[in-house]
Formats: structure tokens, sequence, C-alpha cells
């Protein structure tokens, strides 16, 4: 081996090969960093909701001063619900039912008994809406249990606003979930005490969940015994983007909110964005390839005749392909080594730049998983050519 | 392998003008253990002869027996295990390595097979007066020199048969005696048939049949 080496390395050119390998570098290194980025950012735009993870609108009525002044609620009709059901970019509607009842809470912060309280209500939305692992979302009648879903911007305006001017300690979605809210709730002549456990965050629903179940038993337990109507529809969509769905809301009056879908919207851009830069990446490193396919082809032509007396005193064309295989694993091997630290190094300058607008950007170091793939696919692909080029020199 | 039968071999060349000759056209038996000299005037086809039994041209007519196998049958793998083990061959061209040194050509042929030690092969150099030679570059040693690693390398595998294409035609009369009686140890220990060729001076051996192309 070491003297087919010492036989075939003539006329390689070094400059070709870091030709090669620069673009090749360019290429990988484009790849690598929107593969990596993609991951780091896709989460943030996908933050666990606990409510079901399809696109849904939530839809009310228009409150105007009139109505504020005389009965109270614009409530929907059976006949509104049916009609807005029946319309083709819907998949399902859920009333929200709210509660007839008062809620009293109160979330101990400290051993030394400083505590927050204040008046509450509970909503609820049919089950299939909320995507809580559904034994942690269901509520069996008599348990002093209840399991609640917070919208996450009332953790953000205590951390950021209400903790931060009492100089109390901030609290993370786990340690909340792990203090539980004492709940106090009367009607009907009765007072009872719960405990309410966090079982999940919504950013898309600006209310205060409870199961269905729990709902039912406590407006007939503790309720004032009056229908309150359905004032909040929950519209599950089939496409977001439809323009008909704005058309068709504003044309009916209605007010439209909990609109899930502009998340959705920047993470299909980001999608668009990120595959568009991949693609130029790897464009430039399928030209990169080919560059190094011809430079090889050209080393084989140079040496065509040694490779055929090679064959003719008894060599076979695996071993005289050998060389030339090493050699481009190595050539292969040094541009992705290479290109990696270059795509971490983007990914810290990137990381630096997004820290301040986003908390918890960065999932986990996946560029590893990329540059195998593709050293192994350059590499086979290599190697085939090069075995194909050889098997065609007739001995 | 025993036997290399030509029939009616005629290069494609030739086409219609076939002169008089004991090759050409004819049906004709290589025997293992025979030796056999080939005379011809340059250009009658005696590298031709050598191509077109080694399996590097195919452009004749008739047929190339080996045994009882066809020669143009056999595939790549099977060519290679022919080269390897029954057929050795000198070329007139030489066909070795400028880049590398005259013992590093013979190594790279005898490391496929290993057939001869690393001391047999220096004995050899050291017959043929290239011991001082045996580490320069191919590239600067004289035809003759030359001739006479290609010789050593064609002996460093094992054959039934060898083909010597004008193994002489560089080298002196000195030289040329020790490389015979080096071919008749070799032939006598392996039993092996011998065909060279020559458009004056040959190697001298006690060859079973001379023949004219």
């Amino acid at each position: 081996m070491k003297l087919l080496w010492k036989l075939l390395r003539h006329h390689i050119s070094i400059a070709r090969f870091a030709g090669f390998s620069l673009a090749s570098i360019i290429g990988l290194v484009i790849v690598f960093a929107s593969i990596q980025f993609y991951c780091d950012v896709a989460p943030l735009f996908s933050g666990k909701d606990s409510l079901a993870g399809k696109e849904f609108i939530v839809i009310s009525k228009d409150v105007d001063t009139f109505r504020s002044l005389s009965d109270g609620v614009e409530s929907f009709c059976r006949q509104e619900i049916d009609e807005i059901r029946a319309q083709d970019f819907v998949s399902d509607v859920g009333c929200f039912t709210a509660s007839s009842f008062e809620v009293y809470a109160r979330i101990g912060l400290r051993a030394d008994g400083l505590a927050m309280s204040t008046d509450l209500f509970f909503e609820s939305v049919p089950d299939k809406f909320v995507d809580v692992e559904s034994s942690r979302w269901e509520y069996t009648p008599g348990s002093r249990m209840i399991p609640i879903v917070l919208p996450r911007n009332y953790l953000d305006l205590y951390n950021f606003g209400f903790a931060q001017a009492r100089n109390l300690p901030q609290l993370s979605e786990e340690l909340i979930s792990m203090l539980g809210i004492n709940v106090e709730i009367s009607g009907n002549g009765k007072e009872d005490a719960y405990q309410g456990v966090i079982v999940g965050f919504s950013d898309r629903l600006n209310t205060i969940l409870v199961p269905e179940s729990f709902m039912e038993y406590a407006n007939k337990e503790y309720g004032k015994g009056n229908d309150t109507g359905v004032s909040r529809l929950i519209v599950e969509l089939d496409k977001p983007a439809d323009e008909r769905v704005a058309a068709y809301f504003s044309g009916k009056g209605y007010s439209v909110s909990g609109n899930g879908d502009a998340n959705s919207k920047m993470k299909f851009f980001l999608c668009v964005a990120v595959g568009a830069v991949a693609f130029v990446g790897l464009v430039i490193t399928l030209l990169a390839f080919y560059i190094l396919v011809l430079s090889i082809y050209l080393l084989i032509e140079k040496n065509i005749e040694k490779l055929r007396n090679l064959l003719l005193i008894g060599y076979s064309p695996m071993a005289v392909s050998v060389p030339y295989i090493v050699l481009v694993c190595m050539v292969n091997l040094i541009s992705v080594v290479l290109a990696v630290p270059v795509a971490f190094l983007l990914r810290s300058i990137y990381i630096g730049l997004l820290a301040p607008l986003f908390t918890d950007v960065a999932g986990e170091a996946v560029v590893w998983i990329p540059a195998v793939i593709l050293f192994v696919l350059l590499t086979l692909m290599n190697s085939a050519v090069i075995l194909c080029k050889i098997y065609r020199i007739r001995a | 392998m025993d036997c290399i039968c030509l029939e009616n071999i005629v290069p494609d060349v030739f086409g219609a003008q076939l002169h008089a000759s004991e090759v050409w056209g004819c049906r004709l038996n290589l025997a293992k253990g025979k030796k056999y000299l080939i005379e011809a005037a340059s250009g009658t086809g005696k590298s031709s002869l050598c191509s077109f039994v080694y399996g590097m041209r195919k452009d004749y007519s008739g047929r190339i027996m080996f045994d009882s196998v066809c020669a143009g049958e056999l595939d790549e793998r099977q060519w290679r295990k022919v080269r390897l083990s029954s057929i050795s061959i000198m070329f007139q061209d030489l066909r070795q390595f400028r880049e590398l040194t005259a013992f590093e050509n013979v190594v790279l042929k005898n490391s496929l097979t290993g057939y001869k030690t690393e001391g047999e092969i220096k004995e050899m150099f050291f017959r043929l007066g290239l011991e001082e030679k045996i580490d320069s570059p191919l590239g600067l040693m004289s035809l003759g020199q030359q001739q006479r690693v290609a010789f050593i390398r064609s002996l460093c595998q094992p054959f039934d048969f060898i083909f010597l294409d004008e193994p002489v035609s560089h080298i002196d009369d000195e030289n040329a005696s020790v490389m015979s009686s080096m071919l008749a140890d070799e032939l006598e220990r392996r039993g092996a048939c011998v065909v060279t060729t020559s458009i004056g001076r040959h190697l001298v051996l006690d060859y079973d049949k001379t023949l004219s192309l």
C-alpha cells in the first residue's frame, strides 16, 4: 500500500484540493449553521402550550357601551353556534362555560405567612381542546383537587411586575406548579376549600381553565342556578391563513382573539428562510463535490498509464482505487472537521444576538449529525465515482 | 495450466495478407516444461503474440486456449488469477515505474503473491550486477539495467508459462548468460515453459523448438 501511494500520489495538486476544501467548508458551514439555527430557534415559536396544538381562535361578540349599561353579556345562541360549525374552514367549535360561583384564591409564598390572595373566576372548554395528559386533567366529584391551566402572561405579570415591585422571589413554571393554590369556592350558601394544582400554561388563552367535569359539578353545587349563556367560543380552524376566516367573523361582528397562528406563521417563515439558506449551502457543497470529482478524474487520467500497468501486473481495480478513496476520505474529513467549529462559532454569535430577545435560546448542538451524514454521503459518492472510473480502465 | 494452444490466430491488422508462418494461422501447442524461441524480423507480430496471450489485446481472429478454457471468455477476475499464478511476462517496453526504485518495482510485483523472499530478490540483483543500483530510481537507470530489473520482476511470481519479449536486446553477453542460467534454474525448479522472442540476439537455452513468425 505504501508503494502504491508513493506511485499514485504523483500529480496530486495541493492547490486544487485546497480549493475544493475551501469551497466545501463554505458550503458545509452554511448547511450546518442553518440546521443548527433552525434547531435553536424553532422551539421558541412552539413553546409547550396546554391548549390543543392545532390552530384555533377564540371569538366573542363585540362589547359595546349600550350593552354594558344594560343587561350584561351578549351570548351566542344555539343557532349561531351551529352556523359557525357549518363553515368549511372550521373543524370544531367548543363553548366556554363560565363559573356562576365565587372563587377566592390564595398562594402562600413564604413560610412567614406572606401570601397573595385575590378574587378569581374559572372557565372551562371541552376537554378535547386541552392538551394536558388526560389523567391529570380530570376531576371526580367530591375530590378536593382541581387541575388548573393558567395563562402564561399571568405568571409574567407576577414575575416581571409584581414580584419586582414588592421584592418577592420570581417563580418558574415548575416551581409554581409545585406550590399549588388554595382555592375557596362559595355560593349557594356553601363555602368549601379546594387545592388548585397547576397542570399547564397557555400563551393563547387569557382565562383560567378548569376541567369541564369540575365546572359542571361546581356550577350545580355552588351556582346561582341561572344559565350564564355562552359568551365565548373556541373555534378550531383547518387553515388559519384562510382569508375567509377574518372576513367571515368581522362580517358577523365577532371579535377574534387568542389567535395562535402568528407563531405558526413565524415558524413557517423561519422554515422557508432556513430552508433556502441550507439549500444554497447544499448547492455550494455539491459544486465543491463536483470540483473534487473533477480533480480526482484529472489525477486518474494523469496516472492512467501507471494504473493500467498496475492492473496488468495483477493488481485489482479495488486495490489501486484505495489510495484515491483514502485521499478523498481525508480531504472530506478535513473539510467537515474544519466546518464544524466554524458553524459553532457562528452559533455563538447568533445566540449572543438573540439572547436579549429570548430567555432560552439554544436547543441541543446537532451539528455533528449532518456532519457525519454529509461526510459519509460525500465520501461514498466520491468512492463510487473513483471505482467506476478505475473499473473502466482496461488492463 | 499445462498447455496453451493457439488455434489459427491471425492478428486483425494482417487482413488477408498472411505470409508463411509457423505461428500465425496455424495450430500451435505450447506445452508446460518446454522451451520455445520465436525468431522473426521486426514488425512481424512478436509483441502482438505476447499481448494476445496475456490478454492485453483482443484484435485477432482464432482462439487461444488455456488447457480447455478459451482465453477470450475469461473475465477480469479470471485474467487476474491467470496473471498472478499461471503466466508471467517480461514486456518489450518493460512497463515499469520510473518513480520507484529498482527494488521497489520488484517488490510491488512480489508483494502480490509473496513468491520470493527479500533475500532471494536481493540475491538476483546481486547476480545480475545490480546490487549498487538496488535503491536507485528506475528512471535514472540505463535501458539495459531496466531490462534486468524487469527480468527479475518477471520471476517474482508463480507461473507455468513465462513470455520474455526480446529480453536481451540491450544487455551485454555476460549478463545475458547470467540471465540464461537463472532462467534455466527457475524453469527446472518450476517445470515451467518459456517462450522468448528475438530479432537476432537471444537468450542461450537448449530450446525444444524454434519457431519463425
